[in-house]
């Protein structure tokens, strides 16, 4: 995919004029300038989705140097050295009271009316816009407000790349940072040797690295105001992201205003209050009145407060993104992902709390709750830059996207400074399109103590992980005691790619770190220094038992669905927002493959129940890491058997690998909030090019199920249409 | 690693009769027995390695399916020379490789005393695997297993 940077000038030139072209698409395709259907009409792309095997245009067209498919040029580095530069901790949003908040949160949106910027499209001067970009009424109003107001504030905007102006909260001492001085300005930089980035390039959270970082708590609901400060003209935009967005919270049990559905965008000048009431599953039928300690959640002074729910369901590490229609990918990729560790009784983040409940996990004993000391968010993500040094993205095939640069926390190929002693990492796949298989360079056992955020039955021990699609969350805990201080350690990818549709194999570590992988992301990513040993006996703890799966035994299933993801989708539907063009598409219970379209309702289980999905890959050799909205599920059987799944997926899930050619059941339960969720492959380029279905869980009081209105969303307001599609079969 | 050990290989050699249909998924249990010498103590192994792969047909003109393999040593236990103390290693290897005529698989797997606290220190080995591919229906035809030690740690 990517050319090696010793080829010819005359072939890199060409290579380059091709990504030019590609890239070129994108942009068009970015600022709505032309659709999909366009680019058919164009001969550009192909009916089936995939660019036409032209010289100049696809990766896979013949070039004028024989056989050699016209590939993309290496990033440059300017003269940039691995692991010569520190990996930042995450930057902790400050926890701000409510009152803080103007205007303050309501329970429906705030349709307050503002002046729009005319260079938003399709607004003209003097035109109005409510302040809030959230649908209108009560169907959109927060569930529970006024059950469950919220507690803690965390105000956040999206913004273009812009210097932190030297305000960073990791969270921990510098000591603990890799001795970064968190008073000093960052600039939005790859590694302080690449160029800085400019504002059109990269849009994060707040404009800045290091990546953000949500602390929560169960039994304290959090309104995260998301200003939206994006530039109102979709031109300034480096070629690729769309400037409206939605904001998922992965792996949320809330309702469906707060999910982050795709067609609940916003525009540039507004906020979306979403309110995360932080509830355990099953709070409204399970230990309602809260008698049981071992659900709850760590109070300021060292104690627990019981909160209603099943303590089973517990989560722990969660991330939020972008969930902009057909546009996940890019936005993303550009910046807009985040984390959120959410902390309990049993997960309190004080490894020195014996209450009974606390399972001691390595974080630290300062505070009552959320030390980061010992307890360490990693986020993955693979980019890749024009002849510049700019970020940028290329859509290849519709198969992926595969940058050549590997970053971790959003730097190139850190290191990381350790004690000798246990270390809790919650790594997030952010890519594209890349999968990881991740080890110690020198193959020692790393215990994974949780799955997409959830603790498991029983702590693995392994010394390579399983593939880690994206999205996906691998809790793990490396034990650094056994290395002398001054020592080093890697933390190398196993997982080899050709191409976006899946690892095309997972080397040994041996050959990952042998250099001679064609792909650039593979071999060494992180490097561990252990500087010292710990100040303070480490009396952190993994325990052989952590969080036992839910009984499930005494409930009925309602009913079964099959969902198969795979190639070839048609469209059935023609609403020019709703409705969307693709190579991809999702076939429901047996029938036709079909695109997108956030109008059309596919599946729409009934309140308290429970059912069984099939999700079956279509095959052509491609993976899926497919996500649920709102429920987690519990992996029953891959491939027609229950011995197949492993022990890392033997707790609860929220992405599912369906891994080329495989089928897996799942088991979930549908309760508590209602409202329109998604259901999608998370290689976003698939999710984005129309692999993405609408599920819904009216909880409206009605005795059956009933189709909720689409959002259809301007900068002048909120409308709202009927569905156009309910699938036969779908209440 | 914070042991140097020697390991006595354990070579396996089964051969299968191919399966019948096109892509068809293979399963064989391939026995395995030998000793891993190195401290605390050398540990002896046997059992058998549960061995299936998948093929996955790619929709891309000439490009080699993809098989999706999974080895479960879950069955494979060792017993200590010194201490007589049950090991158990890493139950499953995952992984994903091309469809080829022969492939060499290396993967390493954690082994360490049966209910010993996660925390515990355990040891690692290295699994390897050559199997044998019908190349026309991504059959299993024949596969050898083996034990080796892990290579040195990479220097400071």
């Amino acid at each position: 995919m990517y050319l090696k940077g010793n080829f010819s000038k005359a072939r890199l030139r060409e290579a380059a004029n091709a990504r030019c072209n590609r890239t070129e698409i994108v942009k068009a395709l970015s600022q709505g300038q032309i659709s999909r259907r366009d680019l058919i009409r164009m001969g550009l792309m192909s009916a089936a989705g995939t660019l036409v095997l032209t010289n100049g245009l696809s990766v896979f067209g013949k070039s004028a140097y024989g056989s050699i498919p016209t590939g993309a040029p290496p990033s440059p580095m300017f003269d940039v050295q691995p692991f010569s530069t520190p990996m930042p901790r995450f930057d902790v949003f400050k926890r701000n009271k409510v009152d803080v908040l103007d205007p303050a949160p309501t329970a429906e949106s705030n349709q307050t009316q503002r002046l729009l910027n005319p260079a938003l499209p399709g607004v003209t001067a003097g035109q109005t816009g409510p302040v809030e970009g959230r649908p209108p009424g009560p169907i959109w109003a927060h569930q529970d407000f006024a059950l469950r107001p919220p507690k803690v504030a965390i105000i956040a905007s999206q913004a273009t790349a812009q210097s932190n102006g030297g305000i960073y909260d990791p969270g921990v001492l510098s000591d603990f940072n890799c001795r970064i001085d968190s008073t000093a300005a960052i600039d939005l930089k790859f590694h302080p040797g690449l160029p800085t980035q400019n504002p059109a390039n990269v849009w994060t959270f707040n404009g800045t690295i290091p990546p953000k970082l949500v602390i929560g708590r169960y039994g304290e609901p959090i309104l995260f105001r998301h200003f939206n400060n994006l530039p109102c003209d979709p031109k300034e935009n480096a070629g690729f992201g769309r400037h409206t967005i939605s904001t998922h919270e992965h792996n949320g049990h809330h309702g469906a205003e707060n999910d982050g559905f795709t067609g609940a965008f916003f525009f540039p000048g507004q906020f979306y209050d979403y309110h995360w009431p932080i509830v355990l599953a099953g709070f409204r039928s399970i230990n309602k009145d809260a008698t049981d300690r071992m659900a709850s959640s760590p109070n300021d002074s060292g104690g627990l407060d019981n909160v209603p729910g099943d303590w089973h369901e517990t989560m722990s590490t969660h991330w939020f993104h972008d969930h902009m229609f057909s546009f996940t990918s890019q936005n993303v990729y550009k910046g807009n992902a985040a984390m959120f560790n959410i902390y309990s009784g049993l997960d309190r983040g004080n490894e020195a709390v014996a209450d009974g409940v606390n399972l001691r996990l390595p974080s630290g004993t300062a505070k009552s709750f959320g030390n980061l000391e010992y307890d360490v968010n990693l986020m993955l993500a693979d980019k890749a830059f024009d002849r510049d040094g700019q970020l940028m993205f290329d859509i290849f095939d519709f198969d992926g996207f595969l940058g050549d640069i590997m970053t971790v926390n959003l730097i190139f190929k850190p290191f990381f400074e350790v004690e000798r002693r246990k270390y809790r990492f919650r790594i997030l796949n952010a890519s594209v399109s890349r999968f990881f298989k991740l080890a110690l360079s020198d193959a020692s056992p790393i215990i994974q103590i949780a799955n997409d955020g959830n603790l498991l039955p029983n702590p693995v021990i392994l010394t390579e992980l399983d593939e880690q699609g994206i999205a996906e969350r691998y809790d793990i805990v490396i034990d650094f005691s056994r290395y002398a201080v001054g020592s080093k350690v890697w933390m190398v990818n196993l997982a080899e790619h050709e191409d976006g549709k899946a690892p095309s194999g997972d080397l040994s570590i041996a050959e990952a770190l042998s250099g001679k992988s064609s792909d650039p992301c593979v071999g060494k990513i992180l490097e561990f220094r252990i500087v010292r040993d710990p100040p303070t006996p480490d009396v952190s703890q993994v325990l052989p038992v952590l969080i036992p799966n839910p009984d499930l035994s005494k409930i009925p299933v309602a009913r079964t669905r099959t969902f198969e993801f795979g190639r070839g989708g048609t469209q059935t539907t023609n609403d020019p927002v709703t409705s969307f063009f693709g190579p991809w598409g999702v076939k429901t219970n047996g029938g036709d493959m079909l695109n997108a379209d956030f109008g059309r309702v596919s599946a729409a289980p009934g309140k308290d129940t429970r059912e069984i999905w099939t999700l079956r890959n279509g095959g052509g050799g491609w993976d899926h890491p497919i996500h649920i909205h709102f429920e987690e599920g519990r992996i029953l059987s891959r491939d027609g058997s229950a011995r197949n799944v492993p022990a890392w997926e033997k707790g609860r899930k929220d992405v599912y690998r369906l891994r080329p050619g495989g089928e897996l059941t799942i088991t979930m339960q549908f309760r508590d909030w209602g409202g329109m969720f998604m259901e999608h492959c998370h290689n976003t380029v698939h999710e984005d090019n129309a692999m993405l279905i609408r599920w819904e869980l009216d909880d409206r009081g009605e005795p059956f199920m009933r189709p909720l209105p689409t959002p259809i969303p301007t900068p002048q307001g909120v409308t709202f249409v009927a569905p156009d599609d309910i699938l036969r079969g779908a209440l | 690693m914070d042991t140097t050990r020697r390991l006595v290989p354990a070579i396996l050699l089964l051969s299968f009769t191919p399966a019948l249909g096109a892509l068809a998924p293979t399963t064989v249990s391939v026995p395995v027995a030998g000793t891993v010498f190195g401290l605390p103590e050398s540990v002896f192994f046997s059992g058998t390695a549960l061995i299936t792969v998948r093929p996955a047909e790619s929709d891309a003109p000439g490009a080699a399916p993809r098989m999706v393999v999974s080895i479960d040593l879950g069955d494979l236990t060792g017993k200590g020379l010194s201490t007589g103390n049950v090991y158990v290693t890493g139950g499953l290897i995952s992984l994903t490789r091309r469809l080829v005529p022969g492939d060499v698989i290396q993967a390493t797997v954690p082994f360490f005393v049966r209910g010993a606290s996660p925390t515990a220190r355990g040891r690692t080995a290295v699994a390897s695997f050559s199997f044998d591919y019908d190349i026309t229906t991504g059959a299993l035809t024949s596969a050898r297993a083996a034990l080796a030690a892990p290579a040195p740690a990479p220097a400071n």
